[in-house]
């Protein structure tokens, strides 16, 4: 019957695109950053889902000239519109004939780009990179903000990877400062890791694994100690030969590693084990090594 | 003597004008689609010529047509083809059994080929009898062929059956996504049938998307779930830029039998506009000239009347957004729990001085008293003052702070409340913000005392069209259990027929030709069976209505009311 429905699902055509989130909130320069991956020619074919088309209008012309397409997101408060902006504007990609090589998304700046991407993943996408574009300026009077506070807070919850904007407005030292104190809060509201920092205006590296083999606990902690600093974040869920019932998650962030004891839930079918894991490195880095001594038999680019 | 004699004179019941001056009329003489006569009998009879018909309103009660103050007419063209699983006394149903018995009865009515997707709304487990609620296993031997999605009446979520979950793809290897839940069957990960928030969002792709055609078709039952409550004025209050296509066109093409005015959601007017309006450049926001002056007429019974704005969410799904948090977690079991806001404060500061200076009248959605202050002060910013006369509408304003009327006084501001919360989900407001905070809601009486136009609304689809029920909660604000939230909130019969006729015409700039009994103003009439203002509170709801004219036309029933 799930086999059935994957055909019958009208995004059946996106199924495995990959896709990244850019979230941030509103003027902390996710627009600037995207223009700039933009013209350097990092979105060749991508398909970029925004809010608003008027903030990237110059920009989207020069997607629209190479092989992407603009999509506008909608928005509002389902119980009164009933209606899923998100899915909508995936359809309209999906009744292309070609699917996207990869799908980029401007979260709205009130949105929780946590939830975005579980949207996505629910619709079949890849994910490969949920970033959160933060500005040092006005980070610390946002936390605060008597309208918005919880909200900015809530943004930080489940991204990969901080991006900080206008950094070089600051002082060197000032920036720093701010960097810890933004440190120190997300410490300190602490159920979940916090995400590592990115400090190029590149747009980060993703690389996608699938795995079809399964692993030893040892080996996948040995692969992790030896990732180099190059690597900001390496996650996904695998296939380890000890807990053959479900896939077990695993992240990496800096030196602390995290693998599950035990699976969460089990195999989508008995059939079907498979990990997977997306390393995420600085734009220069070169294409990371994967935890198997057997060749990958699929590469995934993103 | 009247050089024009009256089509059609209505005398020997109740009618209650609305006017202040003369609230109550012997008879109502009609011509020509208006009131060409009301009041003293004697009077108005000197207006009958030969052809006059008379109808003896035999001790019915006669009223102005019930003006929507707001509600959802789009949601209106999918609930005709979707089964009512209310609870009682708003639906049929207090058990799985009876929900079953719907569905049964409604693919008899609405069939449904193999594959098709079987709807219903209202789903309430806490009325349920069983002491459990519905396993998709309870829809699956019902429907193992087709998908169904029995919605929750909070309209963030919905029960779905095994088809249903397959064509979403969600199974137990499924995880929940962030801000949803997919409801797990105790002890393993299998998916029970509920699933809420995030989890359901991804459902509507996978809905029927009927063609303009179809919708078109559904205009003529839509209308009537309004004229059969003796509404005569309807609300889309969140116009979206697909809809709007859709409703020039039914207008066009004579479908529309009531007005039907129009609030374009803010977050579509920019591609609104690009359809229309191509060439047009300007600033985000501001209107070429011929779609400012598209605000405010009607054509075809059609007209648009401002912009809706989003503040907040809703108070029952804990996403509106308060000052203070809840006594109980969040929606996804957050602590301390108070909302957020749905646009980002600098965006709405911006809408509002943009549009009010252009001339465009606002209504915008708040539910929580942080949203009220947030949109208080945008209005601040903007300049908005009485003297004005913008009227800008903040719709709900349902939990509202000590003082924020007055400041509603200072600026303009006036409400339309939603009191059938007190009856719906009194019980939970109660219990997530302690009786204070709950007794604040809808404050009627305050906001009247201060000379606020008070409208009231069902916001359908979130409520059933019940007219009758906005009356009886404004004037006993009881929930289901039989709290009364706010005692010195209710307010009169005659006080909450305002709210749902004259004050409603007010809020859309209609109160010259609508909303009550007075020579001149529109014949849009309802006729029922009871007086509201002589019946217990607590009967309301069980008065029919005999029959509603639009324009002096019958619309629903018949004037001598054998079919009541
Ligand atoms: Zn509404």
């Amino acid at each position: 019957m799930n086999d059935v429905s994957v055909n019958q699902s009208p995004l059946g055509r996106l199924r495995g695109v990959p896709a990244t989130v850019v979230g941030g909130y509103l003027g902390s320069g996710k627009t600037t950053l995207i223009n700039g991956w933009l013209r350097d020619g990092a979105c060749q074919g991508w398909a970029l889902l925004v809010n608003d088309l008027g903030s990237i209008n110059v920009d989207a012309e020069r997607l629209r000239q190479g092989d992407g397409r603009v999509v506008e997101l909608g928005g509002g408060c389902v119980c009164c519109t009933l209606r899923d902006g998100l899915g909508a504007a995936l359809l309209e990609l999906a009744k292309r004939d070609q699917p996207p090589a990869h799908v980029l998304i401007e979260a709205s700046g009130m949105a929780v780009p946590e939830r975005l991407a579980g949207q996505l993943s629910l619709h079949g996408l890849a994910l490969v990179r949920v970033l959160l574009v933060v500005d040092l300026e006005r980070i610390e009077a946002l936390w605060h903000d008597r309208w918005v506070g919880e909200l900015v807070q809530q943004q930080f919850e489940g991204v990969d990877l901080l991006q900080f904007s206008k950094r070089d407005l600051l002082t060197p030292p000032e920036a720093e400062r701010r960097e810890q104190w933004l440190h120190q809060q997300l410490d300190a509201s602490g159920q979940r890791t916090s995400p590592p920092l990115h400090r190029e205006r590149q747009l980060a590296r993703s690389d996608s694994w699938l795995q079809l083999e399964p692993l030893e606990r040892s080996q996948v902690l040995a692969w992790a100690a030896q990732l180099g600093p190059e690597v900001l974040r390496a996650k996904g869920e695998l296939w380890l030969a000890e807990a053959p019932d479900g896939p077990v998650s695993f992240d990496r962030v800096g030196d602390r590693v995290s693998l599950a004891a035990a699976p969460s839930r089990p195999w989508s079918a008995p059939l079907q084990r498979r990990g997977q894991l997306v390393v995420i490195s600085r734009a220069s880095a070169q294409a990371p090594h994967w935890p198997s001594l057997l060749p990958s038999t699929r590469l995934i680019p993103a | 003597m009247d050089a024009v004699a009256a089509e059609l004179i209505l005398s020997g019941g109740s009618i209650l004008t609305m006017e202040g001056v003369c609230p109550r009329a012997e008879a109502i003489a009609i011509a020509g689609g208006r009131i060409l006569a009301v009041g003293a009998r004697a009077a108005v009879m000197a207006h009958a010529g030969p052809d006059t018909k008379q109808i003896d309103l035999a001790g019915r009660t006669l009223l102005p047509g019930f003006i929507d103050a707001h509600g959802h007419f789009a949601n209106a063209l999918q609930v005709v083809g979707w089964a009512n699983i209310q609870r009682l006394p708003a639906g049929p149903v207090t058990s799985i059994a009876d929900l079953q018995q719907v569905l049964r009865e409604h693919v008899v009515s609405h069939p449904v080929a193999k594959g098709e997707w079987v709807i219903a709304y209202g789903y309430d487990p806490d009325g349920f009898s069983d002491g459990r609620p519905l396993d998709k296993a309870d829809l699956d031997g019902l429907f193992p062929d087709n998908p169904v999605m029995v919605i929750h009446n909070s309209n963030h979520g919905a029960v779905l059956n095994s088809a249903a979950l397959a064509l979403a793809g969600y199974d137990a290897s499924t995880p929940d996504p962030a801000g949803g839940v997919i409801v797990r069957r105790p002890g393993s990960t299998e998916p029970a049938g509920l699933v809420m928030e995030t989890a359901f969002i991804p459902l509507f792709l996978h809905m029927p998307q009927p063609s303009e055609d179809a919708r078109l078709a559904e205009f003529e039952a839509a209308q009537r779930l309004y004229t059969s409550k003796g509404i005569t004025t309807v609300q889309d209050g969140a116009t979206v830029a697909a809809d709007l296509t859709l409703f020039q066109r039914a207008a066009r093409e004579g479908r529309l039998c009531v007005d039907l005015v129009l609030l374009p959601l803010v977050l579509d007017v920019p591609s609104m506009l690009r359809e229309r309006f191509p060439d047009f450049q300007g600033q985000p926001l501001e209107l070429p000239q011929p779609a400012r002056e598209a605000f405010g007429s009607y054509r075809d019974r059609l007209k648009l009347q401002g912009i809706k704005l989003l503040v907040d969410g809703s108070p029952q799904g804990k996403t509106a957004f308060w000052g203070e948090p809840l006594l109980t977690p969040g929606p996804n079991g957050e602590a301390n729990w108070r909302g957020q806001p749905v646009c980002a404060p600098e965006q709405l500061m911006e809408a509002v001085a943009q549009l009010s200076a252009q001339g465009i009248q606002l209504f915008s959605h708040c539910n929580g008293d942080a949203a009220i202050d947030l949109m208080i002060e945008a209005c601040r910013r903007a300049g908005l003052n009485p003297e004005q006369d913008h009227r800008t509408v903040i719709i709900h304003s349902q939990f509202m702070a000590p003082a924020q009327l007055e400041q509603y006084a200072e600026l303009g501001l006036h409400p339309s409340f939603f009191t059938v919360h007190a009856f719906f989900f009194g019980d939970v407001h109660l219990a997530n913000l302690g009786p204070e905070r709950a007794g604040r809601m809808s404050p009627m009486a305050s906001a009247m005392a201060l000379g606020l136009h008070c409208s009231n609304h069902n916001d359908f689809s979130v409520t059933p069209i019940e007219p009758m029920r906005m009356l009886e909660t404004a004037m006993t604000r009881r929930t289901r259990t039989g709290v009364v939230l706010g005692a010195s909130e209710r307010v009169s019969a005659e006080a909450a027929l305002r709210a749902l006729t004259i004050e409603a015409a007010w809020q859309i700039r209609e109160e010259s030709s609508k909303g009550s009994l007075a020579t001149g103003k529109r014949a849009d009439l309802v006729i029922l069976d009871a007086n509201p203002t002589e019946t217990a509170p607590e009967r309301l709801n069980d008065i029919a209505v005999v029959a509603t004219l639009k324009d002096g036309v019958c619309v629903y029933g018949s004037l001598e009311g054998d079919n009541a």
